[in-house]
């Protein structure tokens, strides 16, 4: 945690933008980007948590144990792609929610 | 300047309205939404279905707590709130402002959150303030059990008192200390059908950094552990304090050497004497000696005349600071040339009307801060207790930095950038706190540790 670093919205909607075109997602989904340093018992020291909202759909939410900056095209790909396979194996709304 | 800012700043600002039931939030909110104050308002409120009121946009949330990790407050938004957000701002040409109510049983912080966690909802949205109305004939009945009320008050910028038409005076003004002593950064206004100016409501400027500290100036002095002090010129030597019988059989001091007989002087050292009166005491019986510094002495008065032995290395202005008034005691001090009197003296009133669990802290420190070891303590101090930290802003004075920093946050969450420059202002570092079962004496030992 670093309360004097300043982080514009770049990366954010880089990673939004990615994640909606991996999953197809149209106007009506909402996707949140949000980096988390939380110290509580069990929780990793850094992570991404991503979150798509679509409406009267269950949100499909995952988690990278990594900052922003590091995260790849190829996590992200890596990351819907078994969501999308999940989904269809399932044959429900998402895997991580 | 202020207002100037933020009509340059194109974010949309965004107001929450909260309030227990019966609170008065719906009146308030049919009134801004028919009231000529030439805003376009999208409400977000707690019901189903979307509706349009008088050409105002009206949707309706069903509340949705997203916790991200593990159920840490910290980490918890509101869902429904980021996917209207969403949704909302694809027709962000149709409206100025947004107002969004929550239910009376919502908890402030999730909803606070939200506009903070994600970095593009922070380019384009402004939380601008949280707006909490309370019964004030009924909220007696929750504020000491319900969680909910006492959130509501602390994470709150303007409070309305409302329904006041329903209480005396009296009782008006000891609802009004108690939420004081909650949230001392709030705007207090009181009302009857929640008729508040729409100026106090919107666009209040809560949440923004050009005046995180905008707040009372009596908030930002602590709860002092002593009721006097009095600044002495003393020569080297021995000294006398004497004190005839008095209601107490003890009394706490701490004497420290000041720089002259003047108010600031005095307020200077009124935080290290804050400080040491929290640390053990030593207990001092009747002709004992008292030396200025560090130490925190209990005299032992035990319902008799005494005297006590101030001896003085250098001469100089000491400031005496006492648990109780000296007048109580026929208190004296006395140097070998006879009875001396204090230049400057200031009595603190404690309020004692305390809400047990949440309250708020001011800290206010002169000096420059060590950016790494602020850096460390607020990490430690967020990551230990951030699900108690309910709000803070701060303005602090970095080594080597010429511009203010401000920032402000919701638990873990905070927003922080340079401000202007200094200049000639005296350099000082200003905190508050507003929070559950806060540690004053360990928030002070804590900040002051990261100066340079």
């Amino acid at each position: 945690m670093d309360i004097f670093s300043r982080r514009g919205p770049q990366r954010a909607n880089e990673i939004k933008a990615q994640v909606g075109a991996a999953l197809g997602l149209d106007d009506e989904a909402t996707v949140m980007v949000c980096e988390l340093a939380c110290m509580e018992e069990g929780c990793p020291p850094v992570e991404t948590v991503i979150a798509v909202f679509r409406p009267a759909m269950q949100k499909i939410q995952f988690r990278l144990h990594r900052s922003m900056a590091e995260i790849t095209t190829q996590d992200i790909e890596e990351m819907c792609a078994q969501h999308v396979n999940s989904s269809l194996e399932k044959n429900h709304g998402s895997c991580c929610s | 300047m202020e207002a100037v800012a933020r009509k340059n700043d194109a974010r949309v600002p965004v107001t929450v309205l909260t309030g227990f039931l019966g609170s008065g939030k719906t009146t308030l909110l049919n009134r801004i939404l028919t009231e000529e104050h030439g805003k376009r308002i999208a409400v977000i409120e707690n019901e189903f279905g979307e509706v349009g009121v008088d050409q105002e946009l009206v949707i309706g949330a069903e509340e949705e707590i997203f916790e991200m990790n593990n159920g840490c407050i910290c980490c918890t938004v509101r869902g429904d709130l980021i996917r209207i957000l969403g949704n909302l701002m694809k027709r962000r040409d149709q409206f100025d402002y947004i107002l969004v109510e929550t239910t009376g049983m919502a908890d402030p912080g999730p909803v606070a959150q939200t506009f903070f966690v994600d970095d593009e909802m922070q380019t384009k949205l402004r939380l601008d303030g949280i707006v909490t109305l309370i019964d004030a004939r009924h909220v007696w009945q929750h504020i000491d059990d319900s969680d909910e009320v006492k959130e509501q008050i602390a994470f709150a910028d303007v409070i309305l008192l409302n329904k006041i038409d329903l209480v005396t005076p009296a009782e008006l003004d000891k609802l009004e200390a108690r939420i004081r002593s909650m949230n001392a950064a709030a705007k207090i206004y009181r009302t009857q059908n929640a008729g508040a100016e729409i100026d106090t409501v919107l666009n209040v400027g809560g949440f923004n950094l050009d005046r995180a500290l905008e707040v009372d100036p009596k908030f930002m002095e602590p709860e002092y552990p002593f009721e006097w002090s009095g600044v002495y010129w003393l020569n080297a030597g021995s000294s006398k304090l004497r004190f005839d019988i008095g209601p107490d059989p003890s009394m706490s001091l701490a004497v420290l050497p000041v720089e002259a007989p003047t108010r600031e002087a005095l307020q200077a050292v009124e935080m290290d004497a804050v400080l040491l009166f929290s640390e053990e005491s030593r207990r001092l019986a009747s002709g004992g000696g008292i030396a200025p510094g560090r130490t925190h002495y209990e005299l032992t008065l035990d319902g008799k005349p005494t005297e006590f032995e101030v001896d003085i290395l250098h001469a100089g202005y000491y400031a005496f600071f006492t648990e109780h008034r000296p007048e109580e005691f026929q208190a004296e001090l006395h140097s070998q040339a006879g009875p001396v009197v204090a230049e400057i003296r200031r009595e603190y009133k404690p309020d004692h009307e305390h809400d047990e669990e949440v309250s708020s802290v001011g800290i206010t420190i002169s000096g420059d801060l060590d950016k790494r070891k602020f850096n460390q303590w607020m990490s430690t101090l967020l990551q230990t207790q951030g699900t108690d930290i309910f709000r803070m802003k701060g303005v602090l004075s970095l080594k080597g930095e010429a511009d203010r920093f401000v920032f402000q946050g919701v638990h873990m969450l905070f927003d922080g950038r340079p401000d202007r420059p200094w200049k000639n202002a005296e350099r000082r570092n200003q905190l508050i706190f507003i929070g559950r079962n806060l540690d004053r004496n360990q928030l002070n030992e804590g900040f002051r540790s990261c100066l340079v």
